[in-house]
C-alpha cells in the first residue's frame, strides 16, 4: 500500500464499514511512517546535507514562493522541487500522489469560486450571468501553485531528513526550545494516540458480531473520540512526571552534532540566487 | 535503622478521595535489593512516586538520603538537581518515558537536564548504547521499538545517570519471557554490581522476579505494609502470600 493512501481496506469487510476504514487508515499511518523513515535513511541529493543547510534552504525557497508575484517563477520553483527531489529518490509520482492530489482537492474548494467571484475580464461566459475572469483565473491559479509548491519543499523536507534531525536543525537555528519540544512531542504522541486507538477500535470490533449500520458507527467512533481525550490528558500527565523524574524543570536541552561541509554551502549559495530572483521579480 | 536511603513515617496518600496508602511507617536501608510486593491496587506504584518525589504525602513524612523530601525541597533547583542526580526511576509503561524523537537523545536527556559536559554525555551514551545492545537502534524513532525495546531504553535511559538510588515500578510487566530474563540479568548482575552501596527498589507481583532479584521484600496490601523481611522467609509463608493474593487461592495442581 505505501504511500498511496492512508486507508486500508480490511478483509471481510466492505470499503463503507467506517470503522474498518478508521483502523485501516491508522495502520496506513504507521506504515506510511515506517517508509518515510526509510526514506529520509536512504541515499540521495538531499539526505546527504546538513539538515540545518536542508531547513534553512528549503525555508527561504518556501518563504520566496509566498513572496513572489510570477506565475511563472511559481512554476520554475516547483520545478526545481522536482528536480531536488527527483535527485533524492523522492519521484514525481511519489508528489503526486501525497502532495499534489491531496493540495489540489483542498485549495481547488477555495480557488473554484475565485474563478467567478473576482471581478475582472470576463474569459468563458457561464450561465446566470456568471463568467470565469481573467483576474479570477490568476487568482486561482497563485493560490493553488503556491500551495503546491509549499506543500512539495516541506514534504522534500521531512521526506529526506529523519525528524529528530529536522528538530535539532530548527533547534540550531534558533526555534525556542520549548516550541521544538512541543513539535518533538506532538509528532511522538500522536504514534502513541494511534496505538491506543487502533487498540480501542479492534477491541470494539473484537466483541461484534456483523457490521454496524452507518449510525451506530458514527457513534461507536464518537465513543472512542471521547475516550481517547480522556486517555491523551492522562498520558499528557505521566509523560510530565517522567520529565520530572529525570531532572526536567521547565527548560529543554538538546544535544547538536551537526557538520556543516562545503556541500551544505554550496547548497545554500545556490539558493540564494534563486531566492533573490523571485522576490526581485 | 541509621543508614537508610529513605524513612518514611505515617505516610498517607489518596487519589480524589480513594485512599492509595495509609499509615506506611517504613525504612528502607542502603544498598539493598528491595522488592515492593503487592497485588494489583495495592499501592505498590504511588508509593515509589511519593519515594521519586513524583507526589507528596497527604500526612506523614518522608526523608529521603538523610534530607526531608517535600515540595518545598524540590522547589530549589540545587536541591532538585542533587536530589535527582541520586535517585532514578523506571516507570512501569515505557510509553510515557519515552518522549524523545530518537533513542539517542531519549538516553542524552537526564544528562542534559543535569547540565553534564556535552562530551561527557556523549560518550556515556554511546557507552550505555553498546551495553545495553541498543547502538543499532540509536537513531530510531522509540515509538517504532518493541515492548522489550522500549523497556531496555527505558531502563539505560535511567541508569546512564548512574543513580545511588533505582527506583523501578513493575520492570517485567507485559514483556515476554526472553525480555523479562534479560531486565532481570540486567538488574541482578548490573545495577550495584560494583558498588554496595547501591539500592534498588522495585514494585512487582512476580514471585519469580522477587526470588532472582531481592534481598529484602515489603508487602504491602490495600495501601498498609503486612510484611516485611528477608526475601527467602517472605516467600516461604504461602499463607501470607495467599491472603494477600499473589498466590492462587488454592493449589494448582501439577501437569503431568
Amino acid at each position: 500500500m505505501g504511500e498511496q493512501s492512508f486507508v486500508h481496506s480490511h478483509p471481510g469487510h466492505g470499503e463503507t464499514d467506517l470503522v474498518a476504514r478508521i483502523s485501516g487508515g491508522i495502520k496506513g499511518l504507521m506504515h506510511h511512517a515506517d517508509d518515510a523513515v526509510a526514506l529520509a535513511q536512504g541515499p540521495g541529493l538531499l539526505q546527504g546535507l546538513d539538515p540545518r543547510a536542508k531547513v534553512a534552504g528549503i525555508f527561504a525557497l518556501i518563504l520566496a514562493a509566498v513572496w513572489t508575484q510570477s506565475l511563472v517563477a511559481l512554476a520554475l520553483v516547483l520545478a526545481l522541487a522536482v528536480v531536488l527531489g527527483t535527485a533524492s529518490g523522492i519521484g514525481p509520482r511519489r508528489l503526486a500522489r501525497q502532495v499534489w492530489g491531496v493540495v489540489a482537492a483542498f485549495t481547488g474548494v477555495i480557488a473554484l469560486p475565485a474563478l467567478v467571484l473576482v471581478p475582472g475580464e470576463a474569459l468563458l461566459p457561464l450561465p446566470f450571468g456568471l463568467a470565469i475572469t481573467e483576474q479570477g483565473l490568476r487568482s486561482a491559479a497563485f493560490l493553488t501553485l503556491r500551495a503546491e509548491t509549499t506543500a512539495t519543499l516541506a514534504l522534500l523536507l521531512v521526506l529526506s531528513t529523519p525528524w529528530p534531525q529536522v528538530l535539532k536543525a530548527l533547534r540550531s537555528l534558533g526555534v525556542p526550545r520549548a516550541g521544538v519540544m512541543i513539535l518533538g512531542m506532538t509528532h511522538r504522541y500522536i504514534f502513541v494516540l494511534a496505538e491506543t486507538t487502533l487498540d480501542l477500535f479492534e477491541a470494539r470490533r473484537s466483541r461484534m458480531v456483523g457490521r454496524l449500520d452507518a449510525r451506530a458507527a458514527r457513534a461507536l467512533a464518537m465513543g472512542i473520540a471521547g475516550t481517547l481525550f480522556e486517555r491523551s490528558l492522562y498520558l499528557a500527565t505521566e509523560v510530565h512526571l517522567s520529565m520530572i523524574a529525570r531532572g526536567y524543570r521547565g527548560e529543554v536541552h538538546l544535544l547538536d552534532d551537526f557538520r556543516f561541509r562545503a556541500r551544505d554551502a554550496a547548497f545554500l549559495l545556490a539558493l540564494v540566487p534563486v531566492c533573490l530572483a523571485l522576490v526581485l521579480r | 535503622m541509621n543508614d537508610c536511603v529513605f524513612r518514611l513515617s505515617e505516610v498517607s496518600f489518596s487519589y480524589k478521595g480513594v485512599a492509595a496508602l495509609s499509615g506506611v511507617t517504613l525504612d528502607l536501608p542502603r544498598g539493598r535489593r528491595i522488592a515492593l510486593l503487592g497485588a494489583n491496587g495495592s499501592g505498590k506504584s504511588t508509593l515509589l512516586r511519593l519515594l521519586d518525589g513524583l507526589h507528596f504525602p497527604e500526612a506523614g513524612r518522608i526523608e529521603a538520603l538523610g534530607a526531608p523530601l517535600s515540595a518545598a525541597a524540590l522547589a530549589d533547583e540545587a536541591t532538585a538537581i542533587a536530589f535527582r542526580r541520586r535517585v532514578g526511576f523506571v516507570f512501569q509503561n515505557p510509553d510515557v518515558q519515552l518522549f524523545c524523537p530518537s533513542v539517542f537523545d531519549e538516553l542524552a536527556f537526564g544528562p542534559l537536564q543535569l547540565h553534564w559536559p556535552r562530551e561527557r554525555i556523549r560518550g556515556a551514551v554511546t557507552r550505555m548504547l553498546d551495553a545495553f545492545g541498543l547502538t543499532a537502534l540509536a537513531n530510531r524513532p522509540p515509538h517504532r521499538l518493541s515492548g522489550g525495546e522500549k523497556k531496555r531504553v527505558a531502563l539505560a535511559s535511567v541508569l546512564i545517570l548512574d543513580p545511588e538510588v533505582l527506583l523501578l515500578d513493575e520492570p517485567t510487566a507485559a514483556l515476554d519471557p526472553q525480555a523479562t530474563d534479560d531486565i532481570v540479568t540486567r538488574l541482578e548482575t548490573g545495577f550495584g554490581a560494583q558498588a554496595a552501596d547501591r539500592t534498588l527498589i522495585f514494585s512487582t507481583h512476580d514471585l519469580d522476579v522477587v526470588a532472582r532479584i531481592a534481598d529484602h521484600v515489603v508487602v504491602l496490601e490495600a495501601g498498609r505494609v503486612v510484611a516485611e523481611g528477608p526475601t527467602a522467609s517472605v516467600l516461604a509463608d504461602t499463607a501470607l502470600l495467599r491472603r494477600t493474593r499473589l498466590l492462587p487461592a488454592q493449589a494448582i495442581p501439577a501437569v503431568g
